[in-house]
């Protein structure tokens, strides 16, 4: 009977370790070094789906924020010839990556070749492994829309006045915008509801120097400030942080904020309760919503373990990783391969971003963007304080792209 | 004989040899090539570049950014400087004095100089926040009903709560700077001013402040050259805004150059910042140095 039950043991064990072997990848090791915008709370789920794939390598993962300290760090470790294995792209640098020729060729991986990353994504960021989207919106609480007799979601830019003005009149604060981030604020998809709705090349005509920022950015800036004149955005909103933002809602101290799908959970954690929904921002005809494919992780075209870094890109576009990814950032994935379920939240404003009514300036500024981004957040500031015009705002964009273009 | 006397020297100058090397290569080759860059149009991404001769010291002064950084830098150390001077001396006569919990008022008075200013302003920015469930507007609101005041949020508002947090900070390390001077003072001066019928405020006036003057010629120039290349606190806390209200100039040479990939532009600026921080410490050195003198 001894023998029987030390046989079955042994069996057991043995079975045990070979599925753990079929699981995990033992031919790789080493130390792969990671740069991300990603802290490392947040990339938890990620980092360890890799680690469990690949026992025998070490990773060494260092955050830098987003986005100006990200752009910053990278391109000082890049030109000094010191940038980790793996780093991500982003808008804001895809075209000095690219330029620099820092990425990895990657065309001729087999996730680049069969569909699994779409062609759009690839035009937007080539040689990188971008996989998810987040989404942005008017991020509003239903229990005080309730509360105030709104029933329904504006659809235009008077209806949406008249909804900011039926929550002050009771009593509420209607609106936080962020207004340290250029991809999540009202100007962005004002202007693509406003100007994009309808000239989608108004951009690369400005670029080709056939129109002016000025010509399409001086109505969103318009409206933001119609904002701060009804009173319905107060501008001392431009000392408070994007995570201010976020408490300021989640604690329910006002009703409708801007922000994105990365900050679901950190709502969950404040507030597990809270009844809110993500909406579009309506424009006098059209509704536009934040939103983009997010960054992507890249290979040093010098990276120290060239190996390990592509098995890092492989995890992250298999369907584990993507999970994990998925888990870790929130949003919707582009990627063929695994279909997440969608928070209740945001499934309208995922339909609305899929469908392409989205605005991220960042996304069609391809030369340039720093300083453009950071031109555009300077005017937001100054529109909102009064420190100039809307139109005065939107020439500035002229003026700075001038400005670099010439240098 | 002159030879045995330059070989003895040597032996001196060889230990100085490991701080020239790395003042070389810290300082000195880095100096070199900021301002050989300035002449360029070096973007940071590619490995060559075009000389560009005075194009970029041209669009320095043409840049109205540039020129509201300059002058917050000036106005940020200008009030530093004065602020910190005219707490930090009365304050070390005060905890120079036999109290019995001396120690603990210097380390408390110390304390948050320890702490790095970006922290500082980290925290700092949670007391100041403009929304009425920040620390010091909840307070201000419970106490006396007054709303919610932007300390972060306006450009002068926002200008005066940086230098007010400035000086919080470092107001202690100077004072201990001005304590270690006092100490050195020789009591007698007091005692033969008293005898004569000096007043307490006649012997600050007329023993301590002239005899504090090697106290202060340090306090001013290490205040001036800290001041004049700020960019932790005021970024930590406003992050330049509101637009480029409260830019200093190191931010501005940061984000020109490594965020917009201007490097002949920044670098241009750098150096002209350079030369005038120069001028403005020789000046102030030269001329607080005769007062000790005089003193």
């Amino acid at each position: 009977m001894k023998k029987i039950l030390a046989l079955l043991l042994a069996m057991t064990v043995l079975l045990t370790v070979s599925a753990g072997a079929l699981a995990a990848d033992s031919s790789l090791s080493g130390t792969l070094s990671i740069l991300s915008w990603y802290n490392e709370t947040l990339s938890a789920p990620v980092i360890e789906g890799f680690k469990a794939k690949y026992p025998n390598v070490t990773v060494d993962y260092t955050y830098a924020p987003p986005v100006a300290d990200y752009v910053e760090k990278l391109s000082t470790l890049l030109y000094t010839g010191t940038a980790p294995d793996v780093f991500y792209m982003a808008l804001e640098n895809r075209e000095a990556l690219t330029v620099g020729g820092y990425c990895m060729d990657l065309s001729g991986e087999s996730y680049m070749q069969d569909g699994t990353i779409p062609d759009a994504v690839k035009s937007m960021y080539p040689n990188c492994a971008a996989v998810d989207c987040w989404v942005g919106g008017l991020f509003y609480n239903k229990d005080i829309f309730a509360a105030c007799g709104i029933t329904e979601e504006p659809k235009t830019w008077d209806e949406f006045l008249t909804v900011c003005q039926t929550l002050q009149d009771n009593g509420y604060v209607p609106l936080l915008d962020n207004c340290q981030d250029a991809a999540v604020n009202f100007v962005a998809p004002l202007f693509g509801a406003e100007t994009l709705s309808k000239d989608p090349d108004f951009t690369a005509k400005v670029f080709a120097g056939e129109a002016k920022f000025v010509d399409g950015w001086t109505k969103p800036y318009e409206m933001l400030k119609e904002l701060v004149d009804k009173g319905y955005l107060n501008a001392d909103m431009v000392g408070i942080s994007g995570d201010d933002v976020v408490v300021q809602f989640a604690t329910e101290q006002v009703a409708m904020i801007i922000s994105g799908s990365w900050n679901c959970g950190t709502i969950d954690q404040i507030n597990p309760e809270l009844n809110y929904e993500v909406m579009g921002i309506p424009g006098t005809e059209h509704v536009y919503y934040c939103g983009c494919i997010n960054v992507g992780p890249c290979v040093n075209a010098n990276a120290k373990n060239p190996e390990v870094a592509k098995a890092f890109i492989e995890y992250c576009v298999s369907p584990e990783g993507l999970e994990a990814q998925y888990g870790a950032y929130g949003g919707f994935t582009v990627a063929k391969g695994f279909t997440p379920e969608l928070r209740k939240e945001v499934v309208d404003a995922v339909a609305a971003v899929q469908a392409g009514e989205f605005h991220i300036p960042m996304s069609e500024w391809i030369s340039y963007t720093e300083s453009l981004r950071l031109t555009f957040l300077a005017g937001i500031q100054d529109v909102l304080v009064g420190a100039c015009t809307p139109q005065e705002a939107a020439a500035r964009l002229d003026a700075k792209l001038a400005e670099v273009s010439a240098q | 004989m002159k030879k045995g006397r330059i070989l003895r020297q040597m032996q001196y100058e060889v230990f100085l040899l490991p701080a020239i090397l790395a003042f070389t290569a810290f300082t000195v080759i880095p100096l070199l090539k900021t301002l050989v860059y300035s002449f360029t149009d070096f973007d940071g991404v590619l490995h060559t570049y075009n000389f560009v001769g005075l194009r970029n010291y041209f669009a320095v002064f043409r840049d109205d950014v540039m020129k509201q950084a300059l002058f917050n830098t000036l106005f940020y150390t200008f009030f530093v400087v004065l602020l910190i001077n005219v707490i930090s001396v009365p304050l070390a006569v005060c905890l120079d004095k036999n109290q019995r919990v001396k120690t603990l008022e210097r380390a408390i008075f110390f304390f948050p100089s320890v702490v790095s200013a970006l922290l500082l302003g980290y925290i700092w920015s949670y007391i100041l926040s403009p929304l009425k469930t920040g620390a010091l507007n909840s307070i201000l609101g419970s106490l006396f009903g007054i709303k919610p005041i932007g300390f972060t949020s306006g450009g002068w508002i926002a200008k005066f709560s940086i230098i007010a947090v400035a000086v919080w900070a470092n107001t202690g390390w100077h004072t201990m700077v001005n304590i270690a001077y006092l100490q050195a003072i020789d009591p007698t001066y007091y005692e033969a001013a008293a005898i004569d019928g000096a007043t307490r405020f006649d012997q600050f006036r007329f023993i301590t402040i002239p005899l504090l003057a090697p106290a202060l010629t340090v306090n001013t120039l290490l205040l001036l050259t800290n001041g004049l290349k700020v960019y932790d606190l005021p970024y930590a806390l406003t992050k330049g805004g509101p637009g480029y209200s409260n830019y200093t100039v190191t931010q501005i040479i940061i984000q020109r150059g490594i965020s917009e990939r201007q490097y002949g532009v920044s670098t241009a600026l750098a150096a002209i910042f350079i030369l005038l921080v120069m001028i403005i410490a020789v000046i102030q050195y030269t001329t607080m140095s005769k007062r000790e003198v005089d003193a």
